[in-house]
């Protein structure tokens, strides 16, 4: 870092970098992008050193050793020093999302959808910790809640332009003490909202599937009939069966807030029973109680490295479920579920390999193509392959060692972080940044 | 008086003066004709008579035209130096129409409780479909003054908040009871993703879908409906609620919708929920219209263009610039990011009209109705050429509000909605100086000019509104998610428009910094919780001894608040 | 008890005239603060039984040992390469290739792995939080804006299952701390190992905490708030009266040194500040937060520590000069609205650059284990990593005035330390071996149980 020359003129470079904002969403910035000489470790094929990235169009065209030729044109990152690994992916987010995350009126509201506010500054925090594509929920209020959007962070593109092309849609449900709403005071005298128990969870469960499978035969019967009676009239559309019968089509993955054993086998019967799976269970801080019964189900488990005793339903939460699910089988996620840990993911998977001892990849995977998959758009990101998209984050070291951060932050082969660039402490004061040890470890 | 209207309006005249009231016995018959002779025409954008006669005659115009003679029995009017343009239509506002009351009475939690004991059959404000502007419209005489004073002669009355407010209805401001003012009821169907307390939807995404869902089953219902014409023996008898039936006409084409947004996300919603129902639609209030300005077009949806510009610092991604920008200079560089926004606001009519959007400008949304004019100069003066601009409160309006055959031209036959400028109508030199509704005269005295006047002001010009007096004490409720209520004290200090705040409830406490502007406010701050800090941003308006806003972070999106000013300012 | 208490008693008659004195000064709170407490626990009561936490952690044993043939770290910047360490009575007996003597001590092989000094939390509420949402489990904010005499070892649940989690990542020592009010009481620091709040308490009072007034106070809730005060004019007042509840302690302290007045239970614990005996941990963010805080420091003379501190790195320069300690975490939250992303990673670098002895705090009881994860994140932001250990063990030891006892690996000193694999700052380094005060921990605690047990479950048919 050089003297900062620019704070001589800071009102001068705000308006230069408002200029490029505004430019942004017109100058689509250049989809091509090569790393070279970094450690890549591409979760799914093994490590690389002395690796090279080249992304074209902004999809990775090849990955390799030194050998791989860079095209001529092509913008390289020197990457001596660095580690790649494939841009971070949280299966449970609430940043991003305009206007409420809980429409708590009711206890079932899969009608709703999530409105994205692109202009999140949590976004950018967000990219700041490598992470890439983010799942944003609905809250956990409701025992069905509203559907979701996959996003990539790309922070500074129009809302339309965050959403992840072709993700399948997604749901959120949840069971235990937020839906029972446990921990908000209702005020003496005031309704409280159904349900109070984890019982009445399960009955407004079946309840409205009971319901929707009612719709869909109702929709069903028109079809029939509408050819011999002309003057039929199609049954009323109605946005909540019909979100609950797509779950029942299985076109809705079904991401499902849980903590207690019970309620995680409560669920995965009621979805049996009703035909379809559950995609994953999300903080599922007990499934290593059950991890056998969520394996054999076919769901994934997003988790909290070792958050616990906030509440009754997580004094059983053990930073050993990573490592237990995982050895029963289960594919672990480890989600933020917030602002703040978003920007470390990295950090809390090297927790799954301190607990239950799962290997780096392993580790490496839960914050990866796991979620990926918990998402469902496994064959586009998650892992550095040729063919995948240009999603990438760069560590100046490994990104479970202790001293590593995120340098640079790329998606669909767009830069969108670069330390370098980004306004930091240490060039806001104008004083050198030490230089931090690049190595693993020691 | 902080800022002075820019006109005054007299009615003047014995055979003129309209007293609203006894007006049978009292007022003398309007003039059978008139001819306004030796002025300049403005018969519609682009078209213009140098030098002409208009005969006005049982309140329309019978004649226009350069060598038009005027009748014996007219009464003339010599308009020598004089332009006259046809009367311009503020498609939305709110001038004459209730606004809603914030809560008043025992707030917070009592409040809530006694929302919950009471379930009644009415269903809430902001469901109320069927409405009628028209039957809610109470104006004072002094505000159709105002009106006139800028020119205006017709409006479109909107609802203010609401989901599902009602319906617009339009009015002429002449002077008469008001059965006589309504032109035309329903102009359209008024729909906005605001949310409730205490019910659904408590949400945007709730709000969202709660109009989808409306619509889909005013649908059904006219199914319903024309297949039990039909033959009422295959189908089930239709049954509607009142809002559903009320819907049926908008949900089938037969009514425009307007949706009232204002946000770029927000428009983006509206565009995509209007195609999705196959609405006949427009947008309302738009003021962020002029960020995706291309995609309104491509959708080929009007705009009825509110002149009230919001705060440069809550526009849609003034985030992105955190990042880049330096700490030291951050406030300078910031205020002259804030000009170059404000600019932009003030823009956008020009932006829309630019990308090819059919605009109406509106009062929608302006706490100072008197302001519109100058509203409307300071978006030509960012832009918006004259002829686009008077395309925007003529013609385009009149379509809009289904009276394009009746309104917006000074042609023969139209109704005699006149304005006579002295100068140019788009310059602040230019006069009104009579204004003629439905073939009424209506003369228009300019009001005393304070000193730096409107327009005058340096740099304070363009949303800066002097701002309302906060300081002191608040007591409210902010509503969680699940409608249940967080009671909360608000202290402000005040110095002219700046604010600093302190905000203390059950869950933590924060400090503010912000702005007001006229009637809104804008806070700033840290959230304590614990040891979390959570940033803050409290926006809303105030109306007397109370306010109403929003609370939202970073994090956590926007809860409604309400509060009212703690007497003696000791919470 | 091997080590050395220096935990300060009370006096029978001082308990016996102890006396609700916040809830006279405490104007603010008064009787609705009661009444919205007392609502505030039936709602929590109704909805939560109260979980009673009960460790089933075997306790710690005593003995000698000798850890051998390590690497150890005896201070930042002194490492012992293939080294042994001798514990004896509770003490280090003896450092390096050869100590001596061993007869009949438990041999803990170390070869290949690392001996670390004890890490040191500098702000936790450890023994004081069991379960987030229960209130019954929660003893960490009491009612009443001055409350000098509240003692946060008091209530220091030796039993809390989170003791264990903690300690076996190599966190031995923790300040624990109260957090209501303007004076929220005295802070302890603690052994993470003992029978009993005395056997555990290393140093009480450690510091008093007082939390600088600011925009406080809760609605309800009656914990009196952070600082308690409201709006700009109240946060003022509330100055005021922390200065004149600490003036009239002083005019206290002074007649009772002469010998002359009546022991007053609430004013009696402010004696030693103005003694320099015990230091003042100021919780205080904004510079305008701290800037106050050290003009009271001065005008009382007072031993200032700096907590909270979000924003100190504004004031970095001045800290140093003025020689005041910062205690900085949890890292782990996000920064001001208007600040670079890194700001809070970022600052202690910042802050030990410009000459500031800092220590690191989870502000916690679930993260304390994390500690030196919060260190390892300061690194990666700029920190050096020497200086990270540093604040984890040999500034929070001189801080909070132990140094002779804890914070590196010297005969002498209690024998408060680890084994680990690695870098404790590396989060895949596993910790081996745990001693406190001579004792060594037994490395199992509720997360182990449970995860032999479930890692035991038959597979189902």
């Amino acid at each position: 870092m050089t003297a900062p020359r620019w704070m001589r003129y800071p009102a001068r470079r705000l308006v230069a970098a408002l200029g490029l904002l505004l430019l942004a969403p017109a100058a689509a910035a250049a989809q091509d992008l090569a790393v070279r000489g970094a450690t890549i470790l591409t979760v799914t094929k093994g490590t690389i050193e002395n690796g090279t990235v080249v992304i074209r169009n902004g999809k990775i065209a090849a990955v390799g050793g030194p050998e791989v030729t860079i095209p001529p044109g092509v913008r390289v990152i020197d990457g001596r020093g660095m580690y790649v690994m494939p841009g971070i992916i949280d299966s449970h987010s609430h940043l991003a999302i305009e206007g409420g995350i809980n429409e708590g009126s009711e206890p079932v509201t899969p009608e709703v959808v999530i409105p994205v506010r692109h202009d999140d500054p949590g976004i950018y925090r967000a990219l700041a910790g490598g992470v890439t594509t983010m799942n944003v929920l609905h809250g956990s209020a409701n025992v069905i809640g509203g559907q979701n959007a996959v996003l990539k962070l790309r922070f500074g593109r129009p809302a339309e332009e965050l959403y992840f092309e072709g993700a399948p849609r997604g749901i959120k449900f949840a069971l235990g003490e937020n839906p029972k709403r446990s921990n908000f005071p209702t005020l003496p005298g005031a309704t409280r909202r159904y349900p109070a128990t984890r019982m009445g969870v399960e009955d407004l469960l079946r309840y409205w599937f009971t319901r929707a499978k009612e719709y869909m035969e109702e929709w069903d019967r028109y079809e029939r009939e509408s050819r011999r009676n002309r003057n039929l009239v199609p049954p009323r559309k109605d946005l909540r069966l019909e979100t609950l019968a797509d779950i029942l089509r299985g076109e809705i993955r079904v991401h499902a807030h849980s903590y207690r054993a019970d309620e995680i086998l409560m669920l995965i019967d009621v979805a049996e029973e009703f035909g379809f799976t559950i995609a994953t269970f999300q903080h599922v801080l007990e499934g290593y109680k059950v991890a056998d019964e969520i394996a054999r189900h076919g769901a994934g488990a997003s988790t909290f490295a070792d958050n616990w005793a906030y509440k009754i339903e997580a004094y059983d939460a053990i930073p050993y479920n990573m490592a237990l699910m995982t050895q029963r089988g289960v594919r672990v996620s480890i989600n933020s579920d917030s602002g703040e840990r978003i920007r470390r993911l990295y950090q809390e998977a090297a927790k799954a390999m301190k607990y239950g001892g799962v290997t780096e990849e392993q580790a490496l995977a839960m914050i990866t193509i796991n979620p990926a998959m918990d998402l469902g758009v496994e064959d586009r990101v998650g892992s550095i392959e040729v063919g995948k998209d240009g999603d990438l984050a760069i560590f100046n070291g490994h990104p479970f060692a202790p001293a590593s951060r995120v340098e640079m932050t790329i998606i669909d082969g767009i830069v969108y972080f670069d330390r370098s660039q980004a306004t930091t402490l240490e060039k806001l004061l104008g004083r050198p940044a030490a230089t931090t040890t690049t190595e693993d470890g020691q | 008086m902080t800022r002075s209207v820019f006109c005054a309006v007299l009615a003047v005249g014995v055979a003129f003066a309209g007293a609203s009231s006894a007006r049978a016995q009292t007022e003398p018959a309007r003039p059978e004709a008139y001819a306004v002779t030796n002025a300049r025409i403005v018969v519609s954008p682009g078209r213009v008579i140098e030098r002409g006669t208009v005969v006005i005659r049982q309140g329309r115009i019978e004649a226009v035209g350069p060598a038009v003679a005027v009748p014996p029995d007219a009464y003339t009017l010599d308009a020598s130096g004089l332009t006259v343009y046809p009367g311009l239509i503020d498609a939305a506002t709110g001038v004459g129409m209730p606004r809603p009351q914030a809560p008043s009475g025992p707030g917070g939690a009592a409040a809530f409780l006694a929302a919950q004991a009471s379930p009644s059959d009415e269903p809430p404000e902001e469901f109320r479909a069927w409405r009628e502007a028209a039957d809610f419209f109470k104006p004072g005489e002094s505000d159709l003054e105002v009106v006139r004073a800028n020119g205006v002669t017709t409006i479109g009355l909107t609802f203010t908040g609401g989901i599902l407010p009602g319906k617009v209805s339009v009015a002429s401001v002449g002077a008469g009871p008001k059965y006589e003012l309504i032109l035309r009821t329903p102009a359209a169907q008024q729909v906005a993703f605001n949310t409730r307390r205490g019910g659904y939807p408590t949400t945007l995404m709730g709000s969202i879908a709660y109009v989808r869902q409306a619509f889909y089953d005013a649908d059904h219902l006219r199914r319903l409906e024309e297949a039990f014409r039909r033959d009422p023996g295959s189908v089930e008898r239709p049954v509607g609620t009142e809002q559903t039936r009320a819907l049926v006409p908008a949900a089938s084409r037969q009514l425009p919708v307007w949706f009232a947004v204002s946000r770029e996300n927000d428009l983006k919603r509206a565009l995509d929920v209007g195609q999705e129902l196959n609405l006949d639609f427009a947008l309302l209030g738009a003021q962020e219209g002029y960020r995706i300005a291309d995609r309104i077009a491509r959708a080929g949806r009007p705009v009825l263009v509110s002149l009230a510009f919001p705060s440069p610092r809550t526009v849609t991604g003034r985030s992105f610039e955190l990042h880049v920008a330096p700490a030291e200079g951050r406030d300078t560089a910031r205020a002259s990011a804030d000009s170059a926004v404000a600019r932009a606001l003030r823009g956008n009519a020009a932006a829309l009209a630019k990308a090819g959007v059919p605009i109406a400008l509106t009062s929608f949304g302006m706490d100072r109705p008197a302001d519109f004019r100058e509203h409307v100069i300071q978006a030509v003066e960012a832009g918006l050429p004259a002829d686009d601009a008077l395309r925007a409160l003529t013609v385009t309006p009149a379509r809009l509000l289904g009276l394009e055959r009746a309104l917006g031209t000074v042609e023969a036959g139209k109704l005699a909605n006149l304005v006579l400028v002295e100068g140019d109508l788009f310059s602040r030199d230019g006069k009104i100086r009579h204004v003629f509704v439905e073939g009424r005269r209506f003369d228009v005295r300019e009001a005393p000019r304070r000193e730096g006047g409107p327009g005058r002001a340096v740099g304070g010009r363009g949303g800066a509104e002097p701002a309302v007096v906060l300081a002191g004490a608040w007591r409210g409720t902010v509503t969680m998610d699940d409608g249940s209520p967080i009671p909360f004290t608000l202290r402000i200090e005040q110095q002219g428009s700046q604010l600093r705040g302190r905000l203390e409830a059950g869950v933590g406490t924060a400090t503010f910094r912000g702005s007001a502007n006229g009637p809104s406010f804008t806070l700033e701050g840290d959230l304590l919780m614990g040891g979390q800090v959570m940033p803050l941003t409290v926006t809303g308006r105030v109306e007397g001894d109370s306010m109403r806003g929003t609370v939202s972070s970073g994090e956590m999106p926007p809860f409604d608040f309400t509060a009212t000013r703690v007497p003696g300012g000791n919470p | 008890m091997s080590a050395r208490s220096l935990i300060r008693e009370t006096s029978p008659a001082a308990r016996k005239a102890r006396r609700v004195r916040s809830a006279s000064l405490g104007a603010g709170v008064g009787a609705f603060g009661r009444a919205a407490a007392a609502g505030l626990f039936l709602w929590a009561t109704s909805s939560a039984a109260p979980l009673a936490a009960q460790s089933t952690i075997p306790g710690s044993q005593g003995g000698t040992f000798l850890i051998r043939g390590g690497t150890v770290v005896v201070a930042p910047g002194r490492v012992l390469e293939g080294a042994s360490v001798l514990i004896r009575d509770g003490r280090i007996a003896a450092v390096g290739r050869d100590v001596g003597d061993a007869a009949g001590a438990t041999v803990i092989d170390a070869s290949g792995k690392y001996v670390y000094p004890g890490m040191i939390d500098s702000g936790s509420t450890l023994g004081l939080y069991e379960i987030g949402s229960v209130a019954g489990t929660l003893d960490i904010s009491e009612m009443g804006r001055f409350n000098p005499h509240l003692r946060a070892l008091t209530a220091v649940n030796p039993h809390s299952e989170l003791i264990p989690v903690t300690r076996v990542n190599g966190v031995t020592t923790a300040i624990v701390q109260p957090s209501g009010g303007v004076i929220s009481g005295q802070a302890a620091l603690v052994r993470l190992d003992g029978w009993t709040p005395k056997e555990m308490g290393l140093r009480a009072p450690a510091a008093l905490v007082i939390r600088y007034p600011r925009a406080g106070g809760f609605g309800f809730g009656g914990g009196g708030g952070p600082g308690g005060g409201q709006g700009q004019q109240q946060v003022e007042r509330s100055v005021q009266e922390l200065r004149d509840f600490l003036e009239e302690a002083r005019q206290y302290h002074r007649v009772r040194s002469a010998g002359a007045g009546r022991l007053d239970p609430v004013l009696e614990p402010l004696r030693p500040i103005f003694e320099g005996e015990v230091p003042v941990l100021f919780e205080a963010d904004t510079p305008d937060q701290i800037r106050g805080a050290i003009e009271i420091a001065d005008a009382f003379g007072l031993r200032m520590i700096l907590g909270g501190a979000r924003e100190a790195w504004k004031l970095a320069d001045t800290l140093a000069a003025r020689g005041i300690p910062v205690i900085l975490g949890p890292l782990t939250t996000l920064p001001g609205s208007d600040s670079p992303y890194d700001e809070l990673y970022a600052q202690p670098g910042v802050l030990h650059r410009a000459g500031v002895k800092i220590a690191f705090a989870s502000g916690s009881a679930v993260n304390s284990r994390n500690l030196p994860y919060e260190a390892a994140l300061a690194v990666a932001y700029g920190l050096p990593a020497e200086a990270a250990w540093r604040a984890l063990t040999v500034n929070p030891a001189e801080i909070w005035g132990v140094a002779d006892e804890v914070g590196t690996i010297e005969v002498g000193k209690s024998a408060d330390l680890f084994v680990a694999t690695g870098d404790p700052l590396d989060v895949r380094t596993q910790v081996v071996e745990v001693f406190i005060a001579g004792r060594r921990v037994p490395m199992t605690d509720r997360h182990t149980e449970l995860y032999r047990k479930f890692s035991e479950r038959p597979r189902p048919q």
